[in-house]
């Protein structure tokens, strides 16, 4: 992965709620899905600033819906993730786990004990 | 049943700052979230959060430019205290009687200083943004030091109080900021 292309942990919740979504991905459900899953409350203004920063690295697409009334007339922007997003998502996982690997009292499905 | 409006000062806040024009989907959404029961406060938070992150990628996107502007101001007021330490726009009152001719004489230094200083600005301003962008940067400090510098001079020549001095050193700073603000919108670095 080139330096570039690092993603931040906020990025990569964003893409992970992204790939998560599926078709239906705009800033409301993306912002409820990092709530639920991640258990902090998401600004809709940093949501949408990183998937700008993305949209700007290719990882991310975006296209325009239909206005609604209930929106005030705006439309909704739905967002995907493209294949280099993809790519980097994987990256990023790869990287992680590894560093996780064999880390005492951090092993992945284990609960949380004291670091030997 | 009229549907729920968002706080008044909050959505003008968005709309003075430009971001519901630049971002009409996530004024949507923000919308579409108040509707659906979140309280006014919630919608402060996210107001003041859209405005932070919207200033700070303004600014990461113009971050040459802006460091240009803040070069040349520092520059400027570098030498602009210490002409007010030394005294000398104060010498240069004090060069000439009261007589009328020594106030033609004044308006005329200040004329002439002014106008050498817009020359150059001009010129500079005319130039830089044909150039790369680190020389960019250096061009758009000089240009905004010099033009800056003959403002300052052609005030200068008409003062011999230190406190107007301090006054209208910080009004050129603001003014500045102005330029600055003005001239980085939609210009990336």
């Amino acid at each position: 992965m080139s330096r570039s292309s690092y993603l931040g942990e906020f990025e990569i919740l964003v893409l992970l709620a992204l790939m998560r979504l599926g078709d239906d991905a705009y800033g409301v459900p993306i912002s409820r899905e990092i709530e639920q899953r991640s258990g902090r409350e998401v600004a809709l203004g940093s949501v949408y600033a990183a998937l700008e920063r993305l949209e700007e690295k290719g990882l991310v697409a975006s296209r325009l819906g239909d206005p609604s009334a209930e929106r005030g007339g705006r439309a909704k922007r739905y967002f995907r993730v493209t294949e280099s997003g993809l790519r980097d998502v994987r990256q990023t996982q790869r990287a992680l786990v590894n560093l996780w690997k064999g880390l005492p009292g951090l092993e992945i499905g284990r609960p949380k004990g004291r670091i030997a | 049943m009229s549907p729920r409006k968002p706080p008044r000062l909050a959505t003008w806040l968005l709309n003075r700052f430009g971001l519901a024009r630049q971002n009409p989907s996530l004024m949507g959404d923000l919308l579409e979230e108040f509707r659906s029961g979140r309280s006014a406060a919630w919608f402060w938070r996210q107001t003041v959060v859209v405005i932070l992150t919207g200033l700070a990628r303004h600014v990461s996107l113009r971050r040459r430019l802006l460091t240009a502007y803040a070069i040349g101001g520092s520059a400027e007021t570098a030498i602009a205290f210490a002409l007010w330490r030394f005294h000398v726009p104060w010498q240069l009152y004090a060069s000439g009687s009261e007589a009328a001719s020594a106030l033609i004489f004044r308006m005329f230094l200040a004329v002439v200083l002014s106008a050498l200083c817009y020359v150059l600005f001009d010129f500079l301003k005319a130039h830089y943004r044909a150039l790369p962008a680190n020389q960019n940067m250096v061009m758009i400090a000089s240009e905004r030091f010099i033009g800056l510098l003959g403002l300052y001079w052609s005030f200068a020549m008409f003062l011999n109080s230190q406190w107007a001095f301090v006054f209208i050193q910080s009004w050129l700073l603001l003014w500045e900021v102005g330029f600055a603000l003005k001239d980085s919108r939609g210009v990336r670095s």
